[in-house]
């Protein structure tokens, strides 16, 4: 009897210590998949108060259109996190009966001192023990883990696909909003722009004739006179004509200079706020397709979850980890600015 | 229709041209519903509202925005559209996860049992031990534990049996 009981014990003992390395953990993966939802949720919020502020109905409708998507990020969490519950269960489940096969390794040494007859009870014990930790706790949850995950991979890939169109959807919505906006401030600035952008423009016909006069005056080459308005006459008037010119010119743009400056800080102000809303938009693109990234390291980090686990090894999330601290990074940097 | 050529147009006449022009297509990118040729005509009527003279910008801005806020509107239908998918989606996800949650659950009673028969095994020996050592006096009380023993052996026994039944095949 203590010879099988021996063998089954060192048996299972044998396999707990070196043919079943720990189940990987998914604590992290849950981790890094609520993150990434958190933030999705804060790139859809964005959008919803950007359009509630402008058109508070369409708000309404687009906030009924995202509950699916929502609901989607939801479960997405949720299977994550049952996903991950369930590794740490197995985890501590191959502690246990770790703790079990040491406990019966005592029990094992006492029998040793004792009777042979409760030898056929204890050997059915050590067949327990061994179908607990092999079986039941690392087969049943790493099967479980296995399946499940294998199971979900296309409906995955399928919700990825789905939640990439909205996330570009919801990339047209924000861009809009910001267009409409461009053109409210243009508007606004409308009748001083207009007087600013003639102004400037005559500014620069001035100056480039400015420009050929003096050419014209140092070097003599007639092409130089014909970018200006003096018209071609004798050597005797043309000095004093050019002179007069450039006087007359030197007046005008003086003039001209004047007045554009009287709309300078409207232009300015325009400029600052075309800017902000540049920048806005420059936001909104880089977060839409940083979650688009995101969505696709998930994707593939879930992929890989099934291999991970049929094979005992840990789940590179390396790239997962990565796209999302990008993204988080991306508002705080725009929340920093604003 | 083509893209004004900008730097060509000079009199208010050009302009307002342009600005029929650019109305027409703008109605007929509505009416049509295409998202490519709306987000044209929007672009081509914010370039002609920044380059035109004054009086008509506002009337570009309106139709741009008419546009833009159809591509809203578009956006909003075309996210609406694929609700259905993914509420399919999300009903298959959430068996997935009913069915890990419910081995999560099952996890807990069945390691409870096996700490259980290891526990009515501890004792039996233990027992079992104490009164082979008392069997060498022979007296009464030392008998009474062996029956305990051989009971505490016997619900030992019948746990393994459970297991069995739990785990058939093994």
């Amino acid at each position: 009897m203590s010879h099988a009981l021996r063998v089954t014990a060192l048996g299972g003992l044998l396999w707990l210590g070196t043919g079943c390395a720990s189940l990987p953990s998914l604590q992290n993966f849950a981790n890094q998949t609520g993150q990434m939802v958190s933030t999705l949720n804060q790139t859809y919020k964005q959008t919803e108060t950007a359009l509630a502020n402008q058109q508070p109905a369409k708000a309404q409708k687009l906030q009924t259109a995202w509950k699916p998507t929502e609901q989607t990020l939801t479960a997405l969490a949720a299977y994550s996190d049952a996903l991950a519950a369930l590794s740490v269960r197995g985890t501590n489940g191959q502690a246990t009966a770790k703790a079990f096969a040491d406990k019966f390794q005592d029990l094992g040494k006492l029998v040793q001192t004792i009777y042979p007859v409760a030898g056929t009870s204890l050997t059915e014990v050590s067949k327990l023990l061994e179908v607990t930790a092999r079986q039941m706790v690392a087969v049943k949850v790493q099967r479980s883990l296995h399946q499940a995950v294998e199971q979900a991979q296309p409906a995955m890939q399928e919700i990825v696909a789905v939640l990439n169109l909205n996330l570009n959807d919801l990339g047209v919505i924000a861009n809009e909003l910001v267009e409409q906006e461009r053109d409210a401030v243009r508007l606004q600035y409308a009748p001083a722009l207009t007087v600013y952008d003639s102004k400037t423009a005559e500014l620069r016909v001035i100056t480039t004739e400015i420009a050929a006069l003096n050419r014209f005056k140092t070097g003599r080459r007639p092409a130089d006179l014909e970018e200006t308005k003096v018209p071609a006459q004798p050597a005797a008037t043309l000095n004093r004509r050019v002179q007069d010119r450039e006087n007359a010119l030197l007046a005008q743009q003086k003039a001209v200079e004047a007045t554009r400056q009287q709309f300078e800080g409207q232009f300015k102000e325009y400029q600052t706020a075309t800017a902000k809303l540049t920048e806005r938009q420059n936001q909104h693109t880089q977060v839409i397709a940083q979650s688009r990234k995101t969505l696709a390291a998930w994707l593939e980090a879930h992929g890989k979850i099934a291999e991970a686990v049929s094979l005992n090894q840990q789940v590179s999330l390396r790239e997962l980890a990565f796209t999302v601290e990008a993204l988080q990074k991306l508002y705080e940097f725009y929340d920093r600015k604003n | 229709m083509q893209e004004p050529k900008w730097n060509e147009l000079q009199s208010l006449r050009d302009w307002a041209a342009t600005l029929q022009q650019l109305l027409r297509a703008a109605e007929l990118a509505l009416r049509t519903n295409q998202r490519p040729e709306r987000d044209q005509v929007r672009r081509w009527l914010q370039e002609y509202a920044r380059r035109s003279p004054f009086r008509f910008q506002a009337t570009a801005v309106g139709a741009a925005a008419a546009l833009s806020n159809s591509l809203i509107d578009q956006a909003i239908k075309d996210i609406e559209a694929r609700s259905l998918d993914l509420l399919r989606l999300i009903a298959s996800l959430n068996i997935t996860t009913g069915e890990l949650k419910r081995m999560d659950r099952q996890l807990n009673p069945q390691m409870n049992k096996v700490a259980l028969g290891l526990s009515y095994a501890t004792n039996a020996i233990r027992i079992w031990q104490e009164a082979q050592r008392e069997l060498q006096g022979l007296d009464s009380s030392a008998f009474a534990k062996v029956k305990t023993a051989l009971e505490a052996l016997a619900d030992l026994q019948q746990m393994v049996n459970q297991f069995k039944k739990d785990f058939p095949g093994r």
